[in-house]
């Protein structure tokens, strides 16, 4: 009885303790967090973050929150309560009213004593008179300055150009581009593996969920492209049933194709009718071209090139470097395009396709711009670099920076559509290595003519005079060995690299490409 | 015979004890609410006759109704006396002044067995000395023998005296109020940890501020001056002293004080570097049952019903000071018990949360 008259009288006093307790573990948790969030600004001068804004603003929301919770929930008990109200001038009458009424609960009392009720009443009555808002949360001056000092540092850290978060935006489009490329495989793996016998459906299974991981695991561009390389080269035995059934007429069909695979015209033919997927009129090209997993590929790729031949869709193509649409874009056509091959490995093809320029794309300003140049850089990559696992990458590299910057875009773009795209479909697999070894180049063979060609001289009275001089060369083109401009695109590429705002171990992967290039050569 | 005699101081003894058992426990509960009232009626009383000296009245009231002996020390003509015979007046208790010699005995001051020639023939009877008084002025204590000083440790602790294999009870209230002198030490015998111990407080008479002189001056040279009237008895100073036994003290308080005490004693592992450094020993147990003794009687005189940290602090100079001794260093170093024991309390927290 006695005691719960001191309880309740000392119910506000806990109220505004606990009050308290709230602002002091705000102010902790805020210094806490903006600490934290200055120490991940420090950790990503080195290490490479995403969401940089969102690893900023989430330590400290959650610190303050959890600090603030943590407590205002701890429980405050009677005695700190009574010292807490003794604190405020109540000279300790109410914690020796607590403890003889918690000693009389205890029977530790002998008896009823007037002065203990007397006292009693007093801290009663002290308490009732007591302002509680004497009762300070405390100093967090200190508390408050350090987290002041803390967020001035992480504004001034996020306002400062840092390479490793351009390097984190990259992995992150990266991340974003594998797991819809993901998607899309997994997709077209369904679609496969109703066309597969059950071992083959458990083996694709199997090898998209070991892509899938490894794709998971990948740490950048190479990492994914190595385990999509795994995965195409684990996909080449699966054959899908209906393929099976007509092995038969499609090798004869094949060799029949094979003996003229050398003329253009028959190669265009082919090429192009592929590329047009007309589901019934591509049943006998695709046999054709499907004579090998890599002549199916040419012709997907080549399908892409085909359709960055347009100026539109080439930088649909592009900017779909860090997009979905164009990797699931690309991937459904490939799929369209190609019933009589597997889903699956077009729509690998088209991710490696994808992951390529988004790392071109992160790592130079340039390449993100959607210029012409970077299309006809992914339709290079795109035909060129998946026959290969290991040397995909670097070739696409390659050819796609010496198309962008030695032929305009007209001309990559008509190169590829009739005469790349014939060349390369029919190519037998046997000749990979010959198909690396030559090089677009128009200009270089001189056997096409341009246009028109204007010489343009400034006068000396400022005036400027223009004059066609005849035909330019430039829209037909033709292949050279590439041992012929691979000093030039060394050039380039050095020049380029020096030029771009690269950090010196992407300077040196530049550097590293072209050593082991001449190592070969 | 003396048997008799015994008994019937024995009995005298009780009858001047009036506040016994449960009477005590039924004056504390009368006294508690009008405590700080008559605190506070006395101790003006006390301040009509003396000028100044708020605080060494302060301590001398709450020495008194605590029911300890206090050691005034002051130079000589601060009002020393004049101040215990304006206490007993206002508390209307009997008083008596010994004037401490070096020839002084202690059946001077104790009493002794007298031959008296009675109707039935010689006979001897003990004939009481001026410890038989309820307040008890030993002026200059320093001046008697060690051996007199001694005789008046069992009337200050035991509140009796024994002569001749009799212990004679003494009236209630009792308390010794002794004076020392500390310029003039030729010739003076200074008293024993022991004895020193005994006394409560150990009170600093200071020199009177010039106001506080002028006043002296204004009052003692002229006639007509304001004389304390008795405002108090036997009676209300012990109910007062149960009523202050009965006041509650928090552990933590409580703690704080145990805490002090301990922090005076150099070897202990919580003495703090100042008592490490300066103290050849420190306080006994008494001054700790002085410290919550005295901080009772001071928080009822201030109105509440518990003992506050303040009322420690307040206390423990005057309940520490005489029983704390400086080592060489100190001495050496010019450090005095006062700025020690400041030190000590600045040092020693109060302890909350426990």
């Amino acid at each position: 009885m006695m005691k719960n008259e001191l309880l309740k009288a000392l119910y506000p006093v806990k109220r505004r303790l606990r009050r308290n307790r709230l602002l002091r573990g705000a102010a902790w948790g805020l210094a806490a967090g903006l600490g934290a969030a200055l120490l991940l600004r420090l950790v990503a001068l080195f290490i490479p973050l995403a969401d940089r804004w969102l690893w900023a603003v989430l330590p400290v929301a959650m610190l303050t929150l959890l600090f603030a919770a943590g407590n205002a929930l701890r429980p405050v008990t009677d005695r700190t309560a009574a010292e807490a109200a003794d604190r405020c001038g109540l000279k300790e009458r109410t914690i020796t009213a607590l403890e003889q009424a918690e000693m009389a609960d205890r029977s530790e009392l002998p008896s009823a004593s007037e002065i203990r009720e007397l006292q009693r009443q007093d801290a009663c009555r002290a308490l009732e008179t007591l302002d509680v808002r004497r009762i300070r949360p405390g100093s967090v001056k200190k508390q408050l300055l350090a987290a002041l000092a803390c967020g001035v540092l992480v504004i001034v850290l996020l306002l400062i150009p840092n390479p490793r978060d351009r390097e984190a935006d990259a992995r992150l489009a990266l991340r974003k581009t594998l797991k819809e490329g993901m998607e899309e495989i997994a997709r077209a793996a369904e679609l496969d593996a109703e066309r597969l016998n059950p071992e083959s459906r458990g083996e694709l299974r199997r090898l998209t969920e070991d892509l899938k991981r490894n794709l998971e695991n990948s740490r950048d561009e190479t990492d994914a492209l190595v385990a999509l390389d795994r995965a195409e080269r684990q996909l080449e035995p699966l054959q899908p049933l209906d393929r099976m059934e007509n092995r038969t007429a499609g090798d004869v069909l094949a060799a029949a194709r094979s003996s003229d695979a050398s003329k253009p015209s028959d190669a265009s033919e082919s090429s192009s009718s592929t590329s047009e997927s007309s589901a019934d009129a591509a049943e006998s090209s695709s046999s054709a071209s499907e004579s090998s997993t890599n002549t199916a590929q040419s012709s997907v790729a080549s399908q892409s090139a085909a359709g960055a031949s347009q100026p539109s869709s080439a930088s649909e193509s592009a900017s779909g470097a860090s997009q979905s649409s164009s990797v699931s874009g690309s991937a459904a056509g490939a799929s369209q395009s190609s019933s009589a091959g597997l889903s699956t490995r077009q729509a690998l093809t088209a991710l490696k396709s994808a992951v390529t320029p988004a790392s071109s794309q992160a790592t130079s300003p340039s390449a993100s711009s959607g210029t012409q140049g970077n299309t006809s850089q992914s339709g290079n990559q795109s035909s060129q670099g998946s026959p290969a696992a290991g040397n995909g990458n670097g070739n696409g590299n390659k050819a796609a920076n010496g198309a962008g910057e030695g032929t305009t875009n007209l001309e990559q773009g008509g190169g590829n559509s009739p005469n790349g795209s014939a060349q390369r479909g029919t190519r037998d697999p046997n000749y990979k290595e010959a198909q690396y070894e030559t090089i677009y180049d128009p200009e270089r063979t001189e056997t096409s003519v341009r246009d028109e060609m204007t010489n343009q001289n400034r006068l000396e009275n400022g005036e400027s005079l223009q004059a066609e001089i005849g035909p330019g060369k430039g829209t037909l083109g033709g292949s050279v060995p590439w041992s012929e401009v691979f000093r030039e695109y060394e050039q380039t590429e050095t020049r380029s690299a020096e030029r771009e705002n690269l950090t010196p171990t992407e300077r040196q992967w530049v550097n590293d490409y072209y050593s082991l290039l001449t190592a070969q050569q | 015979m003396t048997e008799k005699i015994a008994g019937k101081e024995t009995a005298m003894s009780e009858q001047n004890n009036p506040l016994n058992g449960t009477a005590a426990e039924t004056a504390a509960e009368t006294f508690a609410e009008t405590f700080a009232e008559r605190y506070e009626q006395i101790r003006a009383e006390i301040a009509r006759e003396m000028i100044g000296q708020r605080e060494v009245v302060e301590h001398l009231l709450l020495a008194v109704i605590a029911g300890g002996n206090v050691l005034l020390e002051g130079v000589p003509g601060l009002g020393k006396t004049h101040l215990v015979r304006v206490l007993g007046k206002v508390l209307n208790l009997p008083f008596s002044r010994i004037q401490f010699t070096p020839d002084l005995m202690p059946a001077d001051i104790t009493g002794t067995n007298i031959l008296v020639r009675t109707e039935e023939g010689n006979a001897f009877r003990f004939q009481e000395g001026p410890l038989f008084s309820s307040i008890v002025l030993a002026d200059e204590i320093n001046r008697a023998t060690p051996k007199t000083q001694a005789a008046l440790l069992e009337a200050m602790q035991e509140h009796a005296v024994t002569v001749a294999g009799e212990t004679r009870k003494l009236p209630e209230p009792y308390f010794v109020l002794a004076t020392q002198n500390p310029v003039e030490q030729e010739g003076t015998y200074p008293l024993p940890e022991a004895q020193l111990d005994r006394f409560l407080f150990k009170v600093l008479v200071p020199f009177p501020t010039l106001e506080e002189l002028g006043a002296i001056v204004d009052l003692t040279v002229k006639d007509g001056a304001p004389q304390a009237r008795q405002v108090a008895g036997a009676p209300e100073l012990l109910g007062m002293r149960a009523a202050a036994r009965a006041v509650p003290v928090a552990s933590g308080v409580q703690e704080y004080a145990l805490r002090l005490v301990l922090a005076t004693h150099p070897e202990s592992p919580d003495a703090p570097e100042v008592s490490r450094k300066y103290l050849r020993f420190g306080a006994s147990p008494r001054a700790a049952q002085a410290l919550l003794s005295v901080s009772r009687v001071r928080a009822l005189a201030r109105g509440r019903f518990n003992v506050a940290f303040e009322d420690i602090r307040f206390a423990a100079p005057a309940c520490l000071r005489h029983r704390i001794a400086l080592n060489f260093e100190a001495i050496s170093a010019g450090r005095d018990v006062e700025g020690i024991l400041r030190e000590l309390l600045s040092a020693v927290p109060e302890t909350r949360g426990t």
